[in-house]
């Protein structure tokens, strides 16, 4: 276990060689050998740093498949001025918040969120969510990583209360996944449901 | 404004154009970094004293070890960039661009001069409680892992290669220990990773005559994700029970009303 890494992720972007676009752009491709050392390049020009062969690059998820099989393209979810997360409206895709830690980030939650239904879409697949045990597996993939997770809690969590649970929001932490949705008593005059069913994952060990 | 004195004034000087930025910039996906280019200068050879030179002309003299000078007041492009000391002067052509570091140091194996190796730095935005941590090994030693708080976080790092991450901002117990194990090259040292912020680290020196350090440079970084979000909403229409199941008394209702509307079959 000497080269245990904490973050294991399955590198699909190894197996399709050279996709080009995704990172900061300011690397070259590094899924090669170590190279010796650097300033090997044309005399006189000074040498470019590589990131390291295990340099993982952390990418935001864009799908995430749940417990019954069925797929949810995941769109950026922005935290807006009056403090809610811009979940996005269609209930069959789900948003992701970008201060939450990406695919591939050694620590913290990625924090998904979708909902469970709407007005004007009826039930969404996120309701699947409130029946879903401990021992489900969810699967987050970005356009190169993926990352199989196994649910260790699902939990309703009154609204108001959502932020104080450390778990949800944290940068900090094992790296875990948080899905989010609607769930709880449903009164209207309170304006609607009352609780937000809190699932979180842990990646599956392999 | 000399090179090193505008060094003490680049984290407000970032912060103002960070600001700048905030402020104009639209709501809605991560505030792209649009940062101007800027390129430092990391004096990463111990025990001596180095001029630098940009295309033949002295911008600093006298540069300390693990000193940081910029940003240099150039132009994109393609300039010359040359560190002189009393034994030896190494000069490179450096392609001035985005924000990045040229750093001078040791090979990893013996060598009679110091060689220039550039790092780009990523600048893009980030979670407002996380810091983006770059450790770049620009030291005399084998390829070397980093530890925090006792848990190796990045393995197997050769001399003129970097690896980043992004972390939790708070303080961490640091060590380079050698890929493989062994006792370690450099620290246990406390690391402070600030919030929204690049903190780079550069292992420099050599083992063997005691002379491992490290410099640690701290940019500014614009945020993502707008802080934590105080409400999740996630259902309005009150179709599902709190087991799961669906309620199928607002369900036809539900069904009624959305035939009656034009939304039937939406789902």
């Amino acid at each position: 276990m000497r080269h245990s890494a904490p973050v294991t992720l399955t590198a699909v972007a190894v197996l399709l060689g050279g996709c080009g676009g995704a990172g900061s752009g300011a690397t070259s491709s590094t899924d090669g050998e170590h190279p010796s050392a650097a300033g090997e390049t044309s005399a006189g020009a000074a040498a470019v740093a590589k990131p390291a062969p295990s340099q993982v690059r952390a990418e935001p998820p864009v799908s995430v498949t749940f417990p019954s099989g069925r797929v949810l393209p995941v769109d950026p979810a922005e935290t807006l001025p009056d403090g809610a997360l811009a979940v996005p409206q269609d209930i069959h895709r789900a948003g992701w918040w970008t201060g939450s830690s990406r695919l591939g980030d050694p620590f913290g939650s990625v924090v998904l969120a979708a909902h469970v239904d709407s007005f004007s879409q009826g039930v969404g697949p996120a309701a699947e969510l409130l029946s879903a045990r401990p021992g489900d597996t969810v699967r987050l993939t970005g356009r190169h990583l993926a990352q199989k997770y196994v649910i260790t809690s699902v939990r309703l969590v009154p609204q108001a209360d959502l932020r104080r649970r450390s778990v949800v929001f944290s940068a900090a932490g094992d790296r875990r996944l948080v899905l989010i949705t609607c769930g709880g008593t449903y009164d209207a005059s309170l304006g609607g449901y009352q609780d937000n069913v809190v699932v979180v994952a842990r990646p599956a060990k392999r | 404004m000399s090179p090193r004195t505008a060094s003490r004034f680049i984290a407000s000087a970032s912060v103002a154009a960070l600001l700048a930025l905030l402020t104009t910039a639209p709501l809605g996906g991560p505030v792209a970094a649009k940062s101007p280019p800027a390129t430092y200068v990391v004096q990463g050879v111990p025990g001596v004293e180095l001029d630098v030179l940009v295309d033949g002309d002295v911008v600093e003299s006298g540069v300390a070890p693990r000193e940081v000078v910029g940003p240099l007041d150039i132009s994109p492009g393609s300039h010359t960039l040359a560190f002189r000391s009393p034994d030896w002067e190494v000069s490179k052509s450096v392609d001035v661009a985005g924000s990045q570091d040229v750093v001078v140091h040791w090979p990893a194996d013996a060598a009679d001069e110091p060689i220039v190796t550039v790092f780009s730095n990523d600048v893009s935005a980030i979670g407002s409680d996380k810091g983006r941590l770059t450790v770049a090994h620009t030291a005399v030693v084998p390829p070397a892992d980093i530890q925090a708080n006792g848990q190796t976080l990045f393995t197997n790092i050769a001399n003129g290669e970097f690896i980043s991450a992004e972390v939790p901002a708070t303080t961490y117990r640091v060590a380079v220990v050698p890929t493989g194990g062994g006792k370690p090259l450099l620290g246990p040292v406390d690391l402070k990773i600030e919030a929204g912020a690049l903190t780079r680290v550069f292992a420099i020196g050599a083992p063997r005559d005691a002379s491992m350090d490290a410099v640690v440079q701290v940019l500014p970084l614009p945020t993502s994700g707008g802080g934590t979000p105080k409400s999740v909403d996630t259902g309005s229409a009150g179709l599902v029970n709190p087991d799961g199941s669906i309620n199928l008394a607002r369900q036809s209702v539900w069904a009624l009303v959305a035939a009656v509307f034009g939304w039937w079959p939406a789902a």
